[in-house]
């Protein structure tokens, strides 16, 4: 089984104290839920998780290796972080394209299987800034599961979405439990999250509540 | 991107044809048009500002679309790609090194445009012209490294257009103050100009640039040749360690 721990995590920006002793394990082949406010302090988990910021004190280990020594990101891993575009010159095709051979691990099949998958056309010509908020949010998502990884970190994932496509959604999260892959999901919608997840974990002002 | 390079190149162009409009009386053919046109020569006339300026603008052009491209990855899909590359500052070299080719072709550019319109203008062709190609390129093209891979580093992590309201402006009143400091000083801070002096030494035979190579060779003293390598050595290794350092040490934190 592999496991994704989290220990006396600490990280403050600015001043303010975003992470406060964050104390977490996770097993692989679940689906793992974060509720809290804005601000609360998931998205910057997330982004110590994957790598994207250095944390001031504690240990991630993802799965044997430790970040930031063992290795700067998880090997594997899916992610969507909020607000985050991408190319707004090119096709979502394009783009995923392009994120597909910074690792060129994957085969070129995985761009139109994952744009199939989360209800996009693969061969759609317009580009990325014509894309309404659900196309790009669908896109974000496509991104993150094609390249089929062991780790997937999904930060509010369900904005913009409609009821359709939230179903889709929660599908999809379903079939990568399936596969065995650790999913860590946040959404402000209680009840998505309990119906999909096997453990919620409430954070406010950076610390783990429940 | 390749709409944008074209207009830079555009532009470039109508700069240069602004520039070859006046022919002073001594440049009779494209070898002394392209070394007064390019900068060869002007920075140690004591020029105007107005003509430094014109003088900088096809650099200031790589400049805006180098650091709005890098930028534009970096503050978009920073995320996306710093969560799949575990070398960071691979990633970024890259990138720096797929602009300098750019650059490359810019430059060629530019230098085309010249000698198209020499061509037009009815000016001859002397033998010195391939030396003379060289020496601007060469010349160009490292400042324009140089300069653009400063401007990448520095749109990681603030964004590029603040770096280029700071940056351009600075550089150009660099360029224009250089004409001020004293020429003791000024050799040490342009180390191309032994480059320069080689390649025209190896050509001193050549009459028609008896003049441009005098002045040169006055504004210069005798730089030995192996203090340009030794410069841009040094200025390269700095560049390099402190970018990686940024690079790696970069929290990303924010959209922006």
């Amino acid at each position: 089984m592999k496991t994704l721990t989290i220990t006396n995590v600490c990280k403050t920006l600015k001043g303010r104290e975003v992470l406060k002793d964050v104390n977490l394990s996770f097993e692989s082949g679940n689906i793992y839920g974060f509720q809290g406010k804005n601000g609360s302090g998931k998205t910057m988990l997330f982004r110590a998780i994957s790598g994207l910021v250095r944390i001031d004190s504690g240990e991630i280990n993802v799965f044997g290796k430790r970040i930031g020594k063992d290795v700067s990101f998880p090997e594997s891993l899916g992610l969507t972080i909020e607000n985050v575009g991408l190319w707004k010159q090119f096709t979502g095709a394009e783009c995923l394209e392009t994120l597909r051979r910074v690792k060129n691990k994957a085969p070129k099949t995985c761009v139109s299987e994952a744009l199939t998958r989360v209800g996009l056309e693969p061969d759609d010509k317009r580009k990325y800034s014509a894309y309404s908020l659900g196309m790009k949010q669908k896109l974000a998502i496509a991104q993150a599961i094609m390249e089929r990884p062991d780790l997937l970190i999904l930060d509010e994932p369900g904005n913009g979405l409609d009821e359709a496509a939230a179903e889709r959604l929660y599908n999809i999260i379903s079939e990568e439990k399936q596969r065995g892959a650790l999913v860590l999901i946040s959404s402000h919608d209680g009840d998505f999250l309990q119906g999909l997840c096997d453990l919620t974990i409430k954070i406010a002002d950076g610390k783990i509540c429940a | 991107m390749l709409k944008k390079f074209a207009i830079a190149a555009a532009l470039a162009l109508l700069i240069c044809l602004n520039r070859f409009s006046i022919l002073p009386a001594y440049i009779t053919d494209i070898s002394s048009l392209l070394l007064v046109s390019f900068g060869a020569v002007l920075p140690f006339e004591g020029i105007a500002f107005f003509e430094s300026l014109i003088a900088m603008l096809p650099l200031t052009a790589q400049m805006i679309l180098f650091a709005e491209y890098i930028g534009a990855d970096i503050s978009t899909v920073s995320v996306y790609i710093f969560s799949r590359t575990a070398r960071r500052d691979k990633w970024l070299f890259a990138k720096i090194a797929k602009l300098a080719g750019i650059s490359v072709l810019f430059n060629a550019v530019c230098l085309a445009v010249g000698v198209i319109f020499g061509l037009a203008s009815g000016l001859g062709v002397s033998a010195e012209l391939p030396v003379t190609l060289a020496l601007l390129f060469v010349t160009m093209f490292t400042w324009s490294a140089l300069i653009v891979c400063v401007i990448a580093v520095c749109a990681v992590k603030i964004k590029s257009s603040i770096v280029l309201s700071v940056s351009a402006p600075a550089f150009m009143i660099w360029v224009f103050l250089i004409n001020f400091i004293p020429r003791g000083i000024s050799r040490w801070l342009v180390p191309l100009i032994p480059i320069s002096n080689e390649l025209l030494a190896a050509h001193s035979d050549v009459t028609q640039l008896e003049f441009l190579s005098a002045r040169l060779g006055e504004s210069s003293y005798t730089l030995p040749l192996w203090w340009s390598v030794v410069y841009f050595v040094i200025c390269a290794s700095a560049f390099l360690v402190l970018s990686r350092r940024w690079i790696m040490k970069t929290d990303f934190t924010e959209t922006r």
